[in-house]
């Protein structure tokens, strides 16, 4: 027999004319361990906030212990119990991470009748316990998601609701990270946990809830699912459907006279060694993959080039041009194209506007028009959307806006920064596709991406980053049968994807 | 890894900190109030000690501001509201009633704290800058109320006998009494866990709403603390006074005041509060024949700490008291290991 | 409808056209870099007292006088921006704000020992003259003032719809790297900004000094209306800058006509309060912070 703790009645929420999710039903047993997952834009973060009371539900009911929730503010429900940790982690960055803990055990004194005791209970369990003193801004990644976690368990929670914990973080770290969700779990906490990543959910979850679209298309155990087609088909595998590019015998030497050449370059963000003395260099019409694990230094590499960042040390030649000391406007009217994770489009511009925004520097009167042109004739729908806001524009489109925006500039290097994030598998094939074209106008493409193998199925020469260092360089090939390669990425288990 | 030292409240020492930051404070601390009791009446001829109220009633408004807009991060352009109606409710139960001295003293600060607990209500649900902007909005509607107002008598404002009022060393005596409550108050508050709450409040709003951190009422206590002391600090001016009129009592100087006193010296410092008034009084005094210069050295100075020593001048003091300590010993010694608690 | 509510839409309306004058720069200035500039009030008032010296110098048309004065504000503006204000800006908002903050009291101060504390005002013949609109009397210079408010609030308008300039300044506005990425001298647009909102300051602060006149500390005043009318109107949409102009003047002048002028600033400051409450977006404003 179970007790219903959190009960959800045909929640639904629209913004504006986009419905993020529909008639979804749940509910929670008190200590069940429910995942929820889905592709990006399915509603899946959506429905975490609408349980947790960050956005209210446009329609139906949430229900905690009976009681119902769905129009109480923010604070109130977490005072009731419902712990919230965000995919992005936004921790008191001036505090300690002991201070984090008490803000929220102290917020939840009647939950948490001995706080201090209780956050030394909490940092143990999240492994943070040696760390209690530092400054949260300080911390890596992986431990800012811990933190993430452990600031949620402060509240001593009925229900702990946990967003991506596992995004962004390497196959080891995942481990670490699975390892401490069971020990939360074996508390007895009740969570519902969404997640991208398919290994942290076959450990841990009893039952397993899909969602496309805004609605749930299927639910039941993990090992059901996983076998579910109608799911399967929802998330096809990362590998080009064409297979690696057939080696043209290019050789993994370094040209002689690159578009881009970054020599011994540092970057440091306070005490923190983000680059350390790095070098790579990008050919003339040659794309050349980034690869690594988070936290690797890899946007800090794409940032250092763009001009966004200052370097504590090293060069950067574009051409026969040093531009080490260059502000980043002059880099790109010099020809460096950056397509930033995300996009970061101007959301509130039209289509056509972005676009020429992106040229005005490069191509100006005619060229301007050749530009747009060229950037049509990669992707046409753009063309038809020319007057839409870039925000009204689905992740895909705007992703390819993004690269034509870059590409409107007649860049001679484009850097693209996780390309494939978020998008589905038809969308990035797409793109790829397009960036063949690319790369015979003669643009050189610094790809940096975590998608390993779809990388390096496109690329000519890759680089592996780790810690800010570079620990190889070589062929797709001998990338492939790099061991540390494997090592940073997989872990301890296969990987998913 | 050299763990950076963070100047906002939480100030915690780091390895390599040698002079232990509650040290230097205390021993400051104990001077200053040494030096406000010696310098009672007594040992500075009467202009001294209006001197003196100066420093103090400045001091007690700044700490008190500091713990809204320092401390708590929002920015009130408010105060000179309190510090009118603290000043008005005292000449006003001194001209109309025959209370005696404590009481008046007591609601011309609870009088302020009431209003601050209801404005606070409604203006506090806004964040930054439309908080700062509606705040200014009250104090003005208000300052232009009271100069309509006939009960007070409007423009030409009240006084009241001479008599009613204490004579300067008694006021002084006050001032230091008030001087030192607002700051060992402030001192309590911040190292509590209110004080942690509000601080967290200050750094992330949405981030503490999301762990249950009760946002408004939090804000509102901590306004209604502020409006407390500086209504007090209201009354001792028209004490001293002894007649007030509206343009004056509610003037966006005493505002002004607080917060440059506050930037100068340190937001989120409790000490800040008192280097920038020290510095402040003496650079009005020096300059007391050109008041308009005294004005623009502050002014400069300030836009000087924003540019050049942002966390204020107390915590650029104590960084350079540490680099003559360290090169005084030859050998930084490593500090021992910090606790969770708070240095504020 | 009845001469007298008449007169007061009219009154209300040109009055709103120079309010929204008054309040463009500081729309402006927040929308691209999210600066609450607490000076704003000293760039209307000094460009009144350059006007001042300008006519007493040249004895030109306050108008051509302008041609001399705002460039002059403009020039003393972008470097402000530029070299003090832009490092500041990745600090969060509060040093920003104190910066403009202790600029304002600087000006104040060099206003009070440049022009001491009297009053000055812009003597022109058509200061107290006036026309008949619509069988009501109207000052001249609040014609002018209303008109040329608005015309100037419509050239803002298409300015930054329709030039490149005005792209860049949105790019800035929205994503500061993601503009520079792509060619867009941010601290540079950012300084430009502020040199044309000083620029427009100006031009209101001629109207202010033929219409009323001037003090040292008359800014913080001009400051607040201005405030109020970006609130009404959503602070960072232009459009609602007129019409929050607007609003505010016909405000003012209604209730002037109901119970006569000693109020007029408290109404003010309660329709901030009140607006700020209830819809801190303002009328035309998108999400708001």
């Amino acid at each position: 027999m179970r007790t219903e703790l959190l009960t959800c009645r045909g929640v639904g929420k629209r913004f504006g004319g986009v419905v993020a999710l529909e008639h979804f039903d749940l509910s929670l047993g008190a200590g069940e361990l429910v995942g929820i997952i889905g592709p990006n834009g399915a509603g899946k973060s959506t429905l975490l906030n609408l349980i947790a009371a960050v956005q209210r539900p446009s329609v139906g009911e949430i229900e905690l212990d009976g009681v119902r929730i769905d129009r109480l503010p923010r604070a109130q429900v977490a005072r009731l119990g419902v712990g919230l940790a965000h995919q992005i982690p936004h921790p008191f960055g001036d505090m300690t991470v002991a201070q984090n803990l008490l803000v929220a055990s102290y917020a939840c004194r009647h939950r948490v009748p001995a706080p201090e005791r209780h956050v030394s209970t909490v940092l143990e369990l999240c492994g943070l316990a040696d760390k209690r003193n530092l400054p949260a801004r300080s911390l890596q990644l992986l431990d800012l998601k811990r933190l993430e976690v452990a600031r949620a368990l402060a509240i001593n929670p009925r229900v702990l609701l946990l967003d991506e914990v596992a995004a962004g973080l390497t196959a080891g770290e995942i481990d670490e990270v699975i390892e401490m969700l069971q020990a939360v779990h074996q508390q007895g906490t009740a969570m519902l946990v969404v997640e991208h990543v398919q290994t942290v959910l076959e450990s841990l979850a009893q039952r397993v809830v899909v969602l496309n679209w805004g609605r749930k298309i299927a639910e039941g155990r993990p090992a059901e699912i996983a076998r579910n087609p109608v799911v399967v088909d929802v998330y096809m595998g990362s590998r080009s459907a064409r297979g690696p590019r057939p080696s043209v015998p290019s050789p993994a030497r370094e040209e002689p006279s690159p578009v881009l050449r970054v020599d011994e370059v540092s970057v440091r963000y306070g005490p923190l060694r983000a680059l350390d003395r790095v070098s790579c260099q990008v050919g003339a019409g040659e794309i050349v993959a980034v690869l690594g694990p988070n936290g690797a230094g890899k946007t800090t590499l794409s940032r250092a080039i763009a001009g966004i960042v200052p370097l504590a040390g090293g060069r950067i030649h574009l051409g026969s041009l040093d531009v080490t000391g260059v502000p980043a406007h002059q880099r790109a009217r010099l020809g460096v194209a950056i397509v930033h994770e995300g996009g970061r489009l101007f959301r509130e511009m039209t289509v056509r506007e972005n676009l020429e925004l992106g040229g005005r520097y490069r191509s100006r009167g005619d060229a301007m028009r050749v530009a747009l042109d060229q950037v049509y004739g990669l992707f046409p729908r753009l063309k038809d959307w020319e007057s839409r806001t870039a925000a009204t524009l689905s992740g895909g489109y705007q992703q390819m806006l993004a690269i034509s925006r870059a590409l409107m500039a007649q860049p001679k290097v484009l850097i693209l920064d996780e390309l494939s994030l978020g998008l589905a598998p038809q969308v990035i094939e797409d793109i790829y596709r397009a960036l063949e074209r690319v790369r015979e106008l003669g643009v050189g493409m610094l790809l940096i991406e975590q998608n390993v193998h779809r990388t390096l199925d496109a690329c000519d020469r890759a680089y592996v980053l780790e810690r800010g260092q570079v620990t190889f360089v070589g062929t797709p090939q001998m990338a492939l049968q790099h061991p540390g390669l494997r090592a940073a990425y997989l872990g301890s288990r296969a990987a998913g994807s | 890894m050299r763990v950076p030292f963070v100047e906002n409240g939480y100030g915690k020492p780091g390895p390599g900190r040698v002079l232990r930051p509650r040290t230097l404070s205390a021993m400051l601390a104990v001077l200053a109030l040494a030096a406000a009791l010696l310098a009672a009446p007594g040992y500075l001829p009467p202009y001294g000690l209006v001197v003196g109220f100066a420093l103090l009633t400045s001091i007690a408004m700044a700490e008190a501001w500091n713990l809204v807009g320092g401390f708590g991060g929002q920015f009130s352009m408010a105060h000179s509201l309190f510090v009118g109606v603290g000043s008005y409710t005292t000449a006003t139960l001194l001209v109309r009633t025959d209370w005696p001295l404590p009481p008046v003293v007591a609601l011309s600060g609870l009088l302020p704290a009431t209003m601050a607990a209801a404005t606070g209500l409604v203006i506090m649900r806004l964040r930054s800058v439309y908080f700062s902007v509606a705040s200014l909005g009250v104090a003005l509607a208000v300052q232009a109320w009271m100069i309509n107002w006939q009960y007070t008598g409007a423009t030409s404002g009240l006084s009241f006998p001479g008599s009613d009022a204490p004579d300067e060393s008694t006021l002084y005596a006050m001032a230091v009494g008030l001087t030192v409550f607002s700051t060992v108050a402030i001192v309590a508050v911040v190292r509590s866990r209110f004080g942690l709450m509000l601080m967290a409040i200050r750094d992330d709003e949405d981030a503490a709403a999301g762990v249950g951190v009760r946002s408004l009422r939090i804000k509102v206590l901590s306004f209604s603390l502020s409006a407390l002391i500086v209504g007090l600090v209201g009354s001792l001016i028209a004490l001293q006074q002894i007649s007030i009129e509206p343009y004056s009592a509610f003037s966006f100087d005493w505002t002004i005041n607080m917060i440059v006193i506050s930037v100068l010296g340190g937001l989120s410092t409790w000490q800040g509060p008192i280097v920038g008034a020290i510095f402040v009084v003496t650079i009005d005094q020096l300059l007391e024949q050109y008041q308009a210069f005294s004005t623009l050295i502050i002014a400069l100075c300030l836009i000087l700490v924003i540019r050049l020593l942002p966390r204020g001048m107390w915590p650029g003091l104590r960084s350079l008291a540490n680099v003559i300590w360290r090169r005084f010993h030859r050998m930084a010694v490593p500090a021992e290991g910090s606790h969770g608690s708070t240095d504020a | 409808m009845p001469a007298a509510t008449l007169g007061v839409v009219i009154d209300g309306v040109l009055v709103g056209g120079l309010y929204a004058l008054v309040s463009i720069g500081l729309t402006l200035v927040f929308g691209v870099m999210r600066l609450v500039n607490l000076a704003h009030g000293e760039l209307i008032v000094g460009g009144a007292y350059l006007a001042i010296v300008s006519v007493g110098l040249l004895h030109w048309n306050p108008f051509l006088a302008l041609l001399v004065v705002a460039p002059l504000l403009a020039a003393i503006a972008y470097p402000l921006q530029r070299w003090l204000l832009n490092p500041l800006l990745p600090a969060g908002l509060e040093a920003p704000l104190v910066a403009t903050f202790g600029l304002s009291l600087i000006a104040q101060t060099l206003f009070l020992l440049l022009f001491s504390g009297n009053p000055r005002s812009l003597q022109v013949s058509y200061a107290v003259t006036g026309i008949t609109v619509f069988g009501h009397p109207v000052r001249t210079v609040f014609l002018i003032g209303g008109l040329g408010g608005g015309a100037l609030i419509v050239a803002t308008y298409l300015l930054v719809s329709a030039t490149p300039f005005g792209r860049s300044l949105r790019a800035a506005a929205e994503d500061p790297e993601a503009a520079a990425t792509v060619g867009i001298n941010v601290p540079h647009v950012y300084a430009l900004t502020l040199a044309l909102s000083a620029a427009l300051a100006s031009v209101a602060g001629v109207m202010i000094a033929i219409a009323f006149s001037v003090t040292p500390t008359t800014g913080l005043s001009w400051l607040l209306r201005g405030f109020t009318v970006i609130v009404l109107g959503g602070m960072r949409s232009i459009w609602g800058t007129l019409a929050g102009g607007i609003l505010i003047g016909l405000l003012e002048e209604s209730v002037a006509a109901a119970i006569g002028p000693t109020y007029q600033d408290l109404i003010v400051f309660s329709a901030l309060v009140v607006v700020l409450l209830l819809r801190p977006q303002g009328l035309f404003g998108g999400g708001h912070r």
